[in-house]
């Protein structure tokens, strides 16, 4: 029972990852939090309908959390999901080896 | 000179299936603290006015106490405090010092917990995944060693890096 919660929490985060549309959005609230919906639909290239619809999904995946400051409602990123899901899902992949590697493509690319 | 900065506030959720009064005590006490935050020890006086300290491990160099005055005190509810008070306070870039408060909120046999972090200035900020670094940085990793260790009983392992002084 409880590793299926585990799961389903984890499945939600990458459902909502999914998706570049909502990735714009985590980005956008990255670089500055505390964003209302009419900030965040602007320079989207989406209707208003489909950033809050974006916004649930991400807000149920626990990347996003609202907070009410007087009657607005304000967005912030929650970056806690993606760090839990950095350390079972790609820390443990990590290799020196990998990052060599990379570093060598991007030389030779250079 | 003094240099006014633009604030930042930063968010952190998580939900840990404990309860309020089993959360509030691994928040407000030493012994629990040492195990999640990277060695840091929480010290407190229990009311509005009293004082947070927030200790580093000992023997780490260039380290400062952590906390500073409780602004808020509702037992099993929330608690908030000044942040670095005897390092910031004497920071001429800083207006005033940032403020953290802890939100519990129960969700089914979960407590959901939030962190903010208020006031921040583009000082306390480091857009660098890879470090534990900056207040954006730190919460995270601690929040998880907070989960781990009251759901499973065991403390995560860090390894800081040997230049993580402002963590």
């Amino acid at each position: 029972m409880e590793k299926q919660a585990a799961v389903s929490a984890a499945d939600l985060v990458f459902k909502a990852l999914a998706d570049a549309g909502r990735r714009r959005l985590l980005d956008r609230l990255r670089v500055k939090g505390g964003r209302t919906l009419n900030e965040l639909c602007e320079g989207m290239s989406m209707s208003r309908q489909a950033v809050t619809k974006h916004l649930d999904q991400l807000v149920e995946a626990g990347l996003v959390e609202i907070r009410r400051v007087g009657r607005e409602r304000l967005h912030y990123l929650n970056p806690v999901p993606i760090h839990d899901l950095a350390r079972r899902w790609i820390r443990p992949f990590e290799d020196a080896r990998l990052d060599a590697l990379r570093d060598l493509k991007s030389q030779l690319e250079k | 000179m003094t240099t006014k900065t633009k604030t930042e506030t930063f968010v952190y959720a998580t939900y840990i299936r404990t309860t309020p009064e089993k959360l509030w005590e691994a928040l407000t006490n030493g012994d629990f603290s040492e195990k999640y935050w990277m060695g840091f020890r929480v010290e407190l006086e229990p009311r509005v006015g009293g004082r947070i300290r927030i200790l580093p491990p000992k023997g780490s160099v260039g380290r400062s106490d952590h906390g500073g005055d409780i602004l808020a005190w509702e037992k099993h509810k929330r608690l908030s405090y000044t942040w670095m008070k005897e390092k910031h306070e004497t920071d001429p870039a800083r207006d005033g010092l940032s403020r953290v408060t802890y939100e519990l909120t129960p969700a089914g046999d979960h407590v959901k917990l939030v962190l903010i972090h208020e006031n921040l200035s583009s000082n306390d900020v480091v857009d660098d995944p890879n470090t534990f670094r900056g207040i954006n940085n730190g919460w995270p990793a601690v929040l998880s060693g907070l989960k781990s260790l009251l759901e499973t009983g065991k403390a995560i392992d860090f390894v800081l890096p040997a230049d993580s002084q402002n963590c």
